[in-house]
């Protein structure tokens, strides 16, 4: 008998040959499976094996992202507010302004003694006190008073002109660590006691600055009237001025949370964008690669098609 | 002339021998453990005194082993089956923690979010939304009900590694039974095999069947094998005797401490399983859902911590009434069902403050930190909201969970695919051995076939040569 056997160094033996083709068939399929997977998705990572550091960056990045979008939020909410308080700081000016002038006119009538203007002036004023209650009253959306601070959640002031508030300004967080006041609080507009605009003289509150315009007027006695037009309208410019103060505080608060606003929405962009090359498909690599295992795979189930048609038994 | 007859009919035997073990052989050559025989042929001496033999003999029908080889592909299946029950077992750890991202050009918001660290940056942002209307209850009772998603979502996961552990347990029972019953066919195949020889006959078909016996036992308990001199094998596991000739011992698992041991009876010895699919999911059951389990913990733990401190530090807003409430430092969000430690699988939300979302302590405290600073303030919950992007806290330990389960996971599947080729290289060089080919064979039963003709032949020309004799005489 000769040696029938290690002529070659390997004697491939069907059934090594087939374990191998079935091998490289499923590897060829799986590495499809990942490449349609990446396609249909649009995402490079589907698990978090296939790149765990990518994996973990993906998550840091969608929680900087949704910060972002919320500090972007704030910031709007920040500019709603605010611009109401310009609004409404500018129409207090204005009541102010037109006070003013009526005060101013008071001399006029005192020197013809006309009772009936002085009290019309009187009345002017009176009803400008309820007016200027009113705006320190101003509601946010959702009914909170932008005046108030932190300390009340309904109204400002009371009927009398009693602040209800507290001292310190709500604020938003635009930035990290970063708040800023999105209002001012009612004393900053309309000052406190008897310097203060809005104090009745009842119900507990002192007589403000137009309170006791009204009563000199309602008095009508020479000296008072007198204090009408020294005292009292030197408060009244007072108050002007700091109503003013703090239209201009609110003007530059809304600058300031409006470039907030432009800075998250910029941040927002860019940690889509980042957020987008590290988890996004390449599309045109991926397409390309797929047709490039696709035709791997299809080689190979023609190699195992053709596998076991070729033997001795075939030409005996 | 009558010598001649009986050697060509030695040839016609012996040739009828190899061509039955040739199709023996094709017959075969998918059989699980076959090895190829061979008829290992001799000339038979004669008596004659010029030196012509009695012809040829069957000696023996020899099988090409290579104990090398074969114990070559037994560890490298054993190390394959251990790799690819571990990868199993991380792939299911890890599709408890998805990414469960969305395409980022949709994600303005990451509303649809549904993986833990979606569910965090979303709970923390809804904390702006309680600063912006501090005394309003819909945004309050936005973060209840999603303190109460995450809380869910923790114990979701959980119990879902939970489960994993114990299907893997169970999975380890299944395979130690089918461990055992294979022992018990190894112990009395040793047997047969010995009997077998001892009668004088073959015991080729029983070593066979052993061959299959071990290579299963290979994938499942890395079993070591020693060939004895008499065809018998003995098994070990981890340098522990458990098949020897005759004699078996049975496994079964013993836990204590939460882990999960394997022990050899009689005699309760531990059984140290470093290779085969059991040791594999040993290594998920008793390391890596327990570490996983932890790090949840951990996380789930972390964020209890992290908000209850917080809001510690601030206060309720009270009420002006009626009724009347006074202001409070602020309880816990998170706290335990079980009343222990927060854990993945305890954490909830504070009864009091689902019944009550007034109680969340969303303004900060006054200078004296004697009450709130004011009752409309929301600054410790801007505070909150701001917790997220720390650089400690539950959506780090979660970024590092997620990161150090994807990593082993993909160690896992390197380990297979590089393990995969060693182990079809292994089982190429047996099969080049050990394995049958069809065309070798087939060479080979042409040749049998030719020189069958030819004793046939032999017979017939001898037959003729007598036939002339006898017409001479």
């Amino acid at each position: 008998m000769t040696s029938i056997t290690a002529t070659t160094p390997i004697v491939v033996t069907p059934n090594a040959l087939t374990s191998t083709m079935v091998g490289t068939l499923t590897a060829d399929q799986a590495s499809l499976a990942t490449i349609e997977q990446q396609v249909s998705t649009g995402n490079q990572l589907n698990v978090a094996s296939d790149n765990p550091a990518a994996a973990a960056n993906i998550l840091q990045l969608q929680g900087s992202l949704t910060r972002a979008n919320q500090y972007s939020a704030n910031a709007q909410d920040g500019v709603g507010w605010l611009s109401l308080g310009n609004s409404t700081v500018s129409s207090v000016l204005s009541v102010l302004q037109s006070v003013k002038s009526t005060v101013e006119s008071v001399s006029g009538a005192a020197l013809t003694n006309n009772s009936s203007t002085i009290s019309s002036i009187a009345q002017q004023v009176q009803s400008a006190l309820s007016q200027l209650l009113n705006l320190a009253n101003t509601q946010y959306e959702g009914g909170q008073p932008i005046f108030a601070g932190t300390g009340n959640p309904s109204v400002a002031y009371d009927a009398y002109g009693n602040y209800l508030g507290n001292s310190s300004a709500p604020t938003r967080t635009v930035a990290p660590g970063t708040r800023v006041p999105v209002a001012v609080t009612g004393p900053q507009v309309f000052g406190t006691g008897t310097t203060g605009l809005l104090g009745t003289g009842s119900g507990g509150s002192a007589v403000g600055v137009l309170q006791q315009i009204v009563n000199d007027l309602q008095t009508g006695t020479a000296a008072s009237i007198s204090n009408v037009e020294n005292t009292d309208l030197t408060n009244l410019n007072n108050s002007l001025n700091q109503a003013e103060t703090a239209a201009g505080v609110l003007g530059a608060s809304q600058q300031s949370v409006e470039g907030f606003s432009t800075q998250a929405t910029g941040s927002v962009s860019s940690l889509q964008q980042e957020l987008g090359s590290v988890q996004d498909t390449n599309m045109a690599q991926a397409l390309t690669s797929l047709q490039l295992q696709q035709a791997a795979y299809q080689s190979a189930l023609y190699a195992t098609s053709q596998l076991s048609s070729d033997s001795l038994v075939k030409y005996l | 002339m009558n010598a001649g007859l009986s050697i060509a009919v030695s040839g016609l035997n012996a040739e009828r021998t190899a061509i039955d073990v040739t199709s023996e052989n094709i017959a075969n050559s998918q059989t699980a453990g076959y090895v190829a025989q061979s008829v290992q042929l001799a000339a038979l001496p004669g008596g004659d005194t010029l030196g012509v033999g009695d012809g040829v003999q069957v000696t023996s029908v020899a099988q090409a082993s290579n104990a090398l080889l074969s114990a070559n592909n037994g560890q490298a299946q054993g190390s394959l089956s251990n790799l690819s029950a571990l990868q199993q077992v991380l792939t299911g750890i890890q599709n408890v923690f998805p990414l469960g991202q969305s395409a980022s050009t949709s994600s303005t918001t990451a509303s649809t979010n549904s993986s833990i660290a979606g569910q965090l940056s979303n709970f923390w942002s809804a904390w702006d939304a309680v600063a912006q209307n501090p005394s309003t209850p819909a945004p309050r009772t936005e973060i209840v009900d999603m303190a109460q998603g995450l809380a869910t979502t923790f114990q979701e996961a959980s119990t879902q590694l939970g489960q994993l552990a114990s299907n893997t347990s169970s999975e380890i029972g299944s395979q130690i039974g089918q461990v055992n019953s294979l022992l018990g066919q190894a112990a009395s195949l040793n047997q047969s095999i010995v009997e077998t020889s001892g009668g004088g006959q073959s015991p080729n078909q029983l070593s066979d069947q052993l061959n299959n016996v071990l290579g299963q036992l290979s994938s499942l308990a890395g079993v070591s094998v020693r060939m004895q001199q008499d065809g018998t094998a003995q098994v070990a596991i981890g340098g522990v005797t458990i098949v020897q000739g005759s004699q078996f011992s049975t496994l079964a698992t013993q836990t204590s401490a939460g882990q999960t041991s394997v022990v050899a009876s009689p005699g309760s010895v531990a059984v140290p399983v470093s290779s085969g699919s059991l040791a594999g999911l040993l290594a998920g059951v008793n390391q890596y859902i327990p570490q996983y389990q932890s790090e949840l913990d951990g996380v789930a733990s972390s964020l209890a911590t992290t908000v209850n401190t917080q809001l510690a530090a601030g206060w309720t807003a009270g009420s002006a009434g009626p009724p009347v409430v006074a202001p409070a430092p602020g309880g816990p969000l998170f706290t335990s069902s079980s009343g222990g430690a927060v854990t993945a699988s305890s954490i909830q939300v504070n009864p009091a403050i689902v019944t009550n979302p007034a109680l969340i302590a969303a303004a900060g405290p006054n200078a004296g930190n004697t009450g709130p600073i004011g009752t409309n303030d929301g600054s410790n919950a801007q505070a909150l909201a701001e917790l997220g992007t720390a650089p400690t806290g539950p959506d780090l330990a979660y970024q590092n969970l997620v990161e150090g389960i994807g990593a082993n996971t993909q160690y896992a599947n390197t380990q297979v695919a590089s393990q995969t080729a060693v182990a079809n290289q292994a089982q190429q060089a047996l099969q080049s051995v050990s394995g049958v080919n069809q065309d070798t064979q087939l060479t080979a039963l042409m040749q049998y076939q030719a020189n069958y003709q030819a004793s046939a032949k032999l017979v017939t020309v001898i037959d003729a040569t007598m036939q002339s004799l006898l017409a001479a005489v």
